[in-house]
Order: structure tokens, then sequence, then C-alpha cells
């Protein structure tokens, strides 16, 4: 068995009598400039890193909050909308006019988003479409079509508009409507696809228009509406419908449930 | 680290608490030599040893702030120079392997065997010989051995074991080549 002791002994005298080159005190200057030197680079690598975090910080934070201010210009605050006149669809002034509601995504400053609908002359007659005219409305406070002025948007809103009736202004003018004030908040939803097939859907208004029930009143309602459905553009046939029922629509006018095209509306 | 304060090493002080330039001046002062000579163990060559102990200080006070523990800077030191030698016998041994026109054959373990015993212990692997070095010439314990070589106590057993019997091996040849080492 080695004796460890000894090992030991003879490995530590071994190593010790080599004779260092230099001792520690003359090591010390040696020792602090290589410190001072590590210290050195470790401090211009920390502020490179530093520097390129706050270059790409510049970099991308102008882009990231660019995109965030986009999308705060397309979520207005409504208040701001109702008090500051939008801009309009169009530069037609609001006089009776066959063009139809066009449909920009940003509308001019300083000009009240409009939409169409159509009334009956008093002196007119109401099997007679040329006795229908197109009237426009000036919108306040409607932030859908002041914001995002889309086919379905502009058609809820001329339907809302359609179904207050007419106005003292319009009614002055020989204006009238199979719509009245009690019609007006009728309107339920509306829905325009892709294809352009729209569904309105009402709620059930037949208590307040005991007149469209008649032969005439049904012509003048049903002129009104689909007149003012297909001034949108995109709108290519539309279904009526009384509380989610197609049927309990039409069946008021004594018709069966049927969408209506703009096809064959214009060519009737 | 309940260090028993060797015999050797009685007049060492222990690394006191004091102001960061105090404790460099007084660590390097109370630890430079032993180091170099634990690291001449590892390597063979005593400029590289200087070197890499020089190295090892450099590299600890450098990073002083970053130390949990500063009471056991002297583990730190220890585990700084024995990986330091490692890399340090990698790269040489390499750099000289390339440079020579001869063959160089075997592990890359040491550089020059300088005298009898410590020309057996380098021929150990790495390991085996740190552990050799930290209980033989340092007078630490096999936990103390763990700490530093960042392994558990079985491991280091495990090492000294077979570094004892390598060394018996050897010493028992170079004895009957009458080479003259009796330990027995």
């Amino acid at each position: 068995v080695t004796n460890w002791q000894d090992f030991k002994n003879r490995i530590t005298g071994e190593l010790e009598d080599v004779p260092l080159r230099k001792s520690p005190a003359d090591r010390v200057p040696e020792l602090t400039k290589a410190i001072a030197r590590r210290r050195r680079w470790k401090w211009v690598l920390a502020t490179a890193s530093t520097l390129f975090v706050v270059v790409l910080g510049t970099m991308i934070l102008p882009s990231v909050t660019s995109n965030e201010g986009t999308q705060i210009a397309h979520e207005p605050d409504p208040a701001v909308i109702t008090d500051t006149p939008s801009p309009s669809p169009s530069d037609e002034p609001s006089t009776p006019s066959p063009e139809p509601t066009p449909t920009t995504d940003s509308l001019p400053p300083g000009e009240s988003p409009t939409v169409t609908i159509y009334l009956l002359r008093a002196s007119g007659d109401a099997y007679i479409r040329d006795s229908y005219v197109s009237v426009q409305r000036t919108l306040n406070g409607n932030e859908k079509v002041a914001s995002k002025p889309s086919d379905r948007d502009l058609l809820e809103a001329s339907l809302t508009e359609l179904l207050k009736g007419v106005t003292p202004e319009e009614s002055s003018d020989g204006f009238v409507s199979a719509f009245n004030s009690k019609t007006a908040g009728s309107l339920l939803s509306v829905e325009v696809d892709s294809d352009g097939g729209a569904v309105v859907d009402f709620k059930d208004f037949t208590e307040s228009l005991p007149e469209a029930s008649t032969t005439q009143g049904s012509a003048i309602l049903l002129t009104q509406l689909n007149s003012t459905v297909f001034t949108i553009d995109s709108v290519r046939s539309v279904q009526y419908q009384v509380e989610g029922s197609c049927d309990a629509f039409w069946s008021f006018f004594q018709q069966v449930c049927s969408p209506v095209a703009q096809d064959a509306w214009e060519r009737k | 680290m309940h260090r028993p304060v060797p015999a050797t090493r009685e007049d060492r002080p222990n690394v006191p608490m004091k102001p960061k330039d105090a404790v460099f001046s007084d660590l390097f002062s109370s630890e430079y030599e032993r180091l170099v000579r634990l690291a001449y163990g590892m390597l063979g060559e005593m400029p590289t040893a200087e070197e890499v102990v020089m190295e090892a200080f450099t590299s600890v006070f450098a990073k002083w702030s970053n130390i949990r523990k500063p009471e056991r800077i002297d583990v730190y030191l220890r585990r700084s120079v024995i990986n330091q030698s490692r890399s340090t016998i990698r790269r040489l041994y390499a750099e000289r392997k390339a440079n020579s026109k001869h063959a160089v054959t075997g592990e890359a373990t040491s550089l020059e065997p300088q005298s009898e015993l410590l020309d057996v212990v380098l021929r150990l692997p790495w390991r085996q010989r740190s552990c050799v070095l930290l209980r033989y010439y340092e007078d630490l314990t096999e936990r103390e051995i763990g700490e530093i070589l960042d392994c558990s106590i079985g491991t280091v057993k495990t090492h000294l074991s077979r570094a004892r019997r390598s060394l018996e091996v050897t010493l028992r040849e170079d004895q009957k080549a009458g080479r003259g080492r009796d330990f027995e």
C-alpha cells in the first residue's frame, strides 16, 4: 500500500520547490491593469448593447405608434362625430336626386353624411314610378355611416330615415310617405351578403299602418321600400321580414314570401 | 466551506470582508503563490501556470459584483484555476501539435513534466489529477473538492480511488525499473 502521507509531502515539496518568476507584489500592477482592461471591455460591450437596443427601439416604436394611430383613426369617438359634421358621401346638394348614395370609405371633412330615400309626391299617382322622388336626408350622429359607410350601414341608415316618415319641411314641399312617426325605429336588422342579397327585418308595424294593407297603400309602401333599398349599388335583391318571418311581412300585403330582385323591380 | 487549515497554510489569513480593493490585495497576496503551484501541478509548466492564475484572478475580480458569496471566493478561484488549466492544456497542446513536424500521440493531459513525482501525477487524466492535487496538495476534503469541481462526493471518491490505483501501479513499475520512487 502506498504511503499517501509520504506522497503528500513529496508532491507538496516538488510543487513548492519550483521558484516563481515574479512575486505577488510584482504582479499586482499587472493584475490591476488586466482588471481595468476587462472592465473597460465589459463597459464597451454593455454600452454597445444599450445603444443597439435604443436604436432598434427608435426604429420600431414609430412604426408601432403609427399603426396604433391608424387604428384609432378608424374608431373615432362617437361624440366627436356627433358634434363635428362628418364628410359627405357626395358633392350633390340635398335635393331630390336619383343618384345612389356613394359608399366611399372617407367622407370629405366638413360635410354631413347623407342617405337617399324615396317619397311620393302628394299630387302623384301611387302606381306610377315617376310619382316617387328621391330625397336626401342628412344624418347627424350616425357613427356607423360616418366612420364605416359600408353598403349595409348605408342601407340601414336609409331605411331608418324612411321609416320616420316625412319631415314637416318635406310635407310642406308636397311629399307624402306610407310611413309615419309611429313606424320610426321599426327596423330590427339589416344584412347584406357578398352577393348583394339584402335581408331587412322589421318590427311588426302593421298596426301603425292601417292603410298599408290596401292596394294603394301597399303599392306606396313597397315602392318606397324597394326604391330606397336599390339606391345602394351593391344590393341586387332584398328579402323583407317581420320579426324574422318573410311570410309575416308579405301576408300583410296578401302576397307570398319572395325576395325582390333589383332587375325585376326596375323592369316593372 | 469549512476547510481544515493545513499545517503548511497556518499563516494564511481568512478572506476578510473589507472594502473591495483591500479584499483584492489581501486575497491576491495570500492566494497567488498557492494557486500558481496548484496550476503548475495541473500543467507542469511554471510560466503558463502563472498566466493561468493571473487570468483566473482577473476573471473573478472583474465580475466581483456578480459573485453571490464573496466569503467563498477561494472556491471560485480554485474552480477558475482548474478550468483555465484544462482549457490552456487543450489549446497549447493543439498549437504545439499543429506546429510540430513530428506526430504527437496521447491525450492532451499535460505540457512538460518537470519532476519525478509530478511526472507521474501529470500522466493522470484531468479529473483524477485535479482530485489528487486538491486532496494532497491543497489538503481539501472530498466535499470541498466536489464543490470546486462541481460534482458529487461519490464522484470525487471514484476519481481519487482510480487515481490512487493508477499512481500505485505506475510507482511500483518505476520502482521495479530502478527509478527510485519508493513510496511503499
